[in-house]
């Protein structure tokens, strides 16, 4: 009971306006789990509704809830749904002054999917301060159409707001933000490189997912350290009542998942492990790419009540490599590597506070070889240790109270030796730590309001305290038409150096931002409504404005060693989004436009970024035979990407042997003339993917088979232009592909 | 009408759409001169090319001379202005271009240290291209510069030279001069000796750096030296002259800026489509720049050069 004591107190050392809600209180309380009968995994986002008050929630993340206010003594029934299960209703009464404790395990749906109910959707969307969120779940991440196997990345450039440069890469840019601009985190633990195969795929494997959480801005204070976007990725707990395997493999990768129940407990281990690079060159103009890369994650839980009652400890590791090694000596060799490992523990405590810690440390390494080519070799490493707490206090008004103090320790290396020979090593260390506080007023029927204020101390003592206010608001006009907004600003204290010309490219270290520049911070206006157009159909629309400063460029009129390799620029970027989702099962219908303009500074001259994209349209269509058996077709239209016009080539003169005769040193070579940066626009691009998903049974064995087509009509999206060759480099063409999983 | 779906389908999947794209914008012609002023030399030598539009995507199949005759180019250096004349030689490689080269040359620019220089090229057309540079300082080396090669000289022999400005870059090289006596003629040649480990088909790759010093093996002294009669039992035959040279090229500020830009390279996978270019010249592109050349005498020991079979011819 220790531990449970040091979190109140904490808790009340942050938050002294607490022990005035600890009064008796004339309701009582509901909380609990959702999970799923089969395996005990958490189930995110689902709705519990209390038909009789009208009043309901829904779950977070990890499955959890908590419901407020509800009247004692009456005997209140309880309906729990999640779309593909069952919907379980519980009678209860509520005990006065007491928080009842309700864990239900929902069963999977297995014959009729239209039998599904729905009761409490609306309530789900009741008052979130939500706005720029999108939560996914590894079902929709599954029927979308896939590039070779599901991938989370990919899927989200069907979002509104989400751009790429092409469907070769994994690289997505949120809102007109840079791509090292986007926090990515794996049970709130940040991944620094999270791409395998030189960025075309990610390094989550979707079997190891439970939830997706994804804010394309306007996020609260909890998140920091990064200037647009957080996709938070929660990971299985593993089956908590079988042993259970799952085999799949596809063209690319060959993966398992083991799971299954230890005493208090679950653990979950995944593995997967590339075999064969002939679809690569699908991806890479037909060039042979002999990369080999592997990924590998597991999580063990732990939760005993004779231990700590309502707690849950859990350990969990992430690795993942990749090696690029050349048969040829004369080419070059990489080497990336991404391990973490964390511990969290998660306590639901007597009074209505839920905490949360983690201690984690998150490493990056990656490395070019030379061996015997003209490369230089560079190496980059990064190391963060990081420790959170956070707390949630409910209060009787229903409002909640977060806080959290989070510390960081960061090294980051970079060697590198140049083209000319100077050898460079910048060494960067840090700490920091961050304490955030935040007010979510969600006692009205009609208004909701997140407000917070997170405080860093900064990884750059230099520089002193940053300060980062936050608000996000709800209003609902009536039932069916909510009014949201946000305001927030943003620091970012670590850059990946992405050099912008380039498309694909193979190292993009992380450093601390050096000590002659500001740390990057950015402004979000977010500004939207949300309607039910009908029970079935919903429309939502978001305009946003985002200004950033202090923003760090490449310095390309770097020659000399004494010179800064980053300079600051500034960024801008504004647009709006429309979403319809019309949800009616058997049919799932999602279409979504997004209208964007992103410039970015340097010195006078403003420019498109390579990710400014004006127009973008995608529009998917489910239809579920069964829960057997679904399909769908996904059409993306984006308007052309900036590119770089020619106006001509010149023979440019290079140094060549200068010990002999002038005229024997005139060595020219075709070198391309460019217009303004970014001027010009590639064609428009659409294409046309499909995705068929059957599963059966077969004994004791289960069969999930999904054949997908990409680019179903072959249409020839230009990738690039090689200005040296003339030649036109096209994206994905047409693509069957398909993915067998086993599961015992 | 299954068949017609089926065949509406399949027609589908194997139509492929592309739409034809157009990476020029509009065509603007441009002036490219290049005047590098060599310090180790007198001749010096200009081109004037204008810029071109291939008919295709592909600029390497333009073989029309982009040459522009009939320039007035002339540089000058304090109170002197060097007028240069235009000439054409046949090219080595005539792959692309099969017309000769043509050049503007002045034969006598004796290239001063530390000093401005302006360029002024006046165009047929009436335009004009302008630049400025700035000799570097003249090369001086260091008193802990080896002076003596011999066989108890160190496994490396260092040498020492001044910068004119951080970030110079230099292309160093050491070479000796020996002669080879057969049947009574006298040939006298130059060898270079390899002073990196980057060798390409055998041969020494000059290093341009901005190291201010040089590293030599006697490993590849040695060698340098068995080189030279290699396969040729008669070593008497060969004298090897007693000062060995250390040469310095040393670029100016705009030398190494445009050598600094131009010099990079990339993996094979990595794929950059804008490239950022660097030029001094005033109204057009390309580059204005100088470098000048120092020297250092270092000495073979006659015990060392006889160790070989070789003669030594010792100077006054």
């Amino acid at each position: 009971m220790i531990p449970q004591k040091l979190f109140l107190f904490t808790f009340i050392i942050f938050l002294p306006i607490l022990s005035n809600e600890l009064n008796a209180q004339s309701f009582g309380k509901l909380r609990g789990f959702v999970t799923d009968s089969t395996n005990g995994e958490a189930l995110a986002y689902g709705n519990v509704f209390i038909a009789e008050l009208n009043n309901g929630a829904s779950t977070d993340a990890r499955g959890y809830y908590i419901i407020n206010n509800i009247s004692a003594g009456k005997k209140l029934n309880v309906v729990f749904s999640y779309v593909g299960y069952r919907t379980q209703t519980i009678q209860i009464t509520i005990v006065r002054d007491e928080i009842t404790q309700l864990n239900v395990a929902l069963v999977p749906e297995r014959l009729e999917l239209q039998t599904v109910e729905k009761i409490g959707e609306k309530i789900q969307d009741k008052n979130p301060t939500d706005i720029g969120l999108q939560k996914l779940t590894l079902r929709q991440l599954e029927i979308l159409p896939k590039g070779v196997e599901t991938d989370v990345f990919r899927s989200l450039k069907y979002l509104p707001g989400v751009q790429a440069t092409g469907d070769v890469s994994a690289r997505y840019y949120v809102r007109g933000g840079t791509g090292d601009q986007n926090l990515v985190l794996l049970n709130g633990v940040t991944i620094y490189n999270p791409f395998h195969a030189l960025g075309l795929f990610s390094v989550i494997d979707p079997e190891m997912i439970n939830s997706v959480e994804f804010y394309k801005g306007g996020f609260a204070a909890e998140y920091g350290s990064r200037l647009s976007s957080v996709l938070s990725v929660i990971t299985k707990n593993g089956n908590k009542n079988n042993f259970s395997l799952k085999a799949s493999s596809s063209y690319l990768t060959g993966k398992a998942l083991v799971e299954g129940p230890i005493p208090h407990g679950s653990f979950m281990f995944t593995g997967r492990k590339s075999y064969s690079n002939s679809i690569l060159k699908k991806f890479l103009n037909d060039k042979n790419v002999p990369i080999d890369f592997y990924d590998a994650s597991f999580k063990i839980n732990y939760s005993n009540p004779d231990f700590i009652e309502n707690g849950k400890f859990s350990l969990f590791g992430f690795l993942s490599g990749d090696k690029l090694n050349s048969v040829n000596p004369k080419e070059e060799d990489f080497d990336w590597s991404t391990n973490l490992i964390g511990f969290e523990w998660l306590q639901v405590h007597k009074a209505p506070i839920y905490s949360k810690v983690t201690v984690s440390l998150s490493q990056f390494n990656g490395e070019v070889i030379p061996n015997e080519s003209k490369l230089k070799p560079r190496k980059n490493a990064v190391s963060d240790f990081s420790g959170t707490m956070d707390f949630t206090y409910l209060q009787d008004s229903e409002d909640e109270i977060g806080a959290g103090f989070h510390f960081k320790i960061l090294s980051t290396n970079l060697k590198i030796v140049n083209q000319k020979g100077i050898k460079s090593e910048i060494d960067s260390y840090g700490g920091n730590f961050t304490l955030y506080g935040k007010y979510r007023v969600l006692r009205f029927d009609n208004f909701s309001a997140d407000a917070g204020l997170r405080i860093n101390s900064g990884l750059n003592s230099s520089q002193g305290f940053y300060y980062e206010p936050r608000i996000s608001m709800n209003y609902r006009l009536s039932q069916d038409i909510a009014l949201k907004a946000a305001w927030g600003i943003y620091q970012q204290e670590v850059v990946a150096i992405s050099d912008e010309n380039e498309v694909i490219s193979l190292f993009d270290p992380w450093i601390i931002i050096p000590n002659y520049l500001n740390t990057s911070q950015a402004i979000h206006y977010i500004a939207g409504f949300d309607i039910d157009v009908l029970e079935d159909l919903s429309l939502k629309v978001e305009g946003y404005y985002k200004r950033t400063i202090h923003l760090p460029f490449i310095n390309e009129e770097k020659a000399f060693e004494f010179e800064p390799d980053l300079i600051s620029g500034r960024a801008e970027s504004y647009g709006y989004e429309i979403s319809i989702n019309y949800s009616s099962l058997p049919v799932i219908f999602i279409t979504s436009y997004s209208l964007g303009y992103a410039y970015k500074q340097l010195g006078n001259h403003i420019y498109y970024p390579k990710y400014d994209v004006r127009h973008s349209l995608s529009t998917s269509f489910e239809y579920n035979f069964s829960s057997d058996l679904s399909a769908s077709i996904v059409w993306s239209f984006s308007s052309g990407l900036p590119f770089t016009r020619l106006i001509g080539y010149y023979d440019k003169y290079y140094l060549s042997d200068l010990y002999g005769s002038a005229l024997s040193n005139t060595y020219y070579e075709p070198y391309p003339i460019l217009g303004d940066k970014n001027i010009g626009r590639l064609p428009v691009y659409h294409r046309l993917d499909f995705n068929l998903s059957k599963k059966f049974e077969f004994s004791f064995l289960k069969f999930y088979i999904d054949l997908n087509i990409i680019n179903v009509y072959n249409r020839k999206n230009i990738f690039y232009f090689k200005r040296d060759t003339g030649e036109r480099v096209n994206m994905l063409p047409f693509l069957p592909t398909a993915t067998l999983k086993i599961e015992i | 009408m299954k068949k017609t779906i089926f065949l509406l389908t399949m027609g589908m999947i194997f139509w492929s759409c592309e739409e034809d794209f157009n990476p020029y914008g509009e065509f603007k012609e441009k002036f490219i001169l290049n005047c590098v002023l060599r310090g180790d030399s007198t001749f010096q030598l200009a081109s004037l090319t204008k810029s071109y539009n291939p008919s295709t995507f592909n600029p390497n199949v333009v073989s029309e001379d982009a040459s522009i005759y009939g320039a007035d180019v002339r540089v000058r250096i304090g109170d002197s202005v060097y007028i240069f004349s235009d000439s054409i030689v046949n090219r080595a490689d005539t792959t692309r271009y099969k017309t000769p080269f043509h050049f503007y040359f002045h034969d006598y620019i004796d290239l001063p240290a530390n000093k401005d220089l302006e360029l002024e090229v006046l165009l047929p057309s009436g335009q004009r291209l302008t630049s400025l540079t700035k000799t570097p300082q003249k090369v001086q080396f260091d008193q802990r510069s080896e002076d003596v090669i011999s066989e108890d000289s160190p496994n490396f022999l260092q040498f020492f030279w001044n910068i004119s400005f951080t970030g110079q870059y230099f292309a160093p090289r050491l070479i000796f001069k020996y002669s080879k006596t057969n049947n009574g003629s006298t040939q006298v040649m130059i060898k270079e000796v390899p002073i990196s480990d980057l060798f390409e088909g055998g041969l020494a790759e000059h290093t341009i750096s901005v190291q201010s010093t040089l590293n030599v093996e006697m490993q590849s002294i040695r060698k340098a030296l068995e080189e030279i009669s290699a396969g040729d039992p008669n070593k008497a035959n060969y004298t090897i002259y007693e000062s060995a040279l250390v040469q310095v090229l040393a670029f100016d500020q705009n030398l190494s800026r445009y050598y600094s830009t131009t010099n990079g390279s990339l993996d094979d996978l990595t794929v950059r489509i804008d490239e950022k270019d660097y030029s001094n010249i005033n109204g057009g592109y390309g580059i204005f720049a100088s470098y000048i050349k120092g020297e250092y005498k270092i000495k073979f020991l006659s015990s060392f050069i006889q160790s070989f079979g070789y003669k030594i011819l010792i100077s006054n």
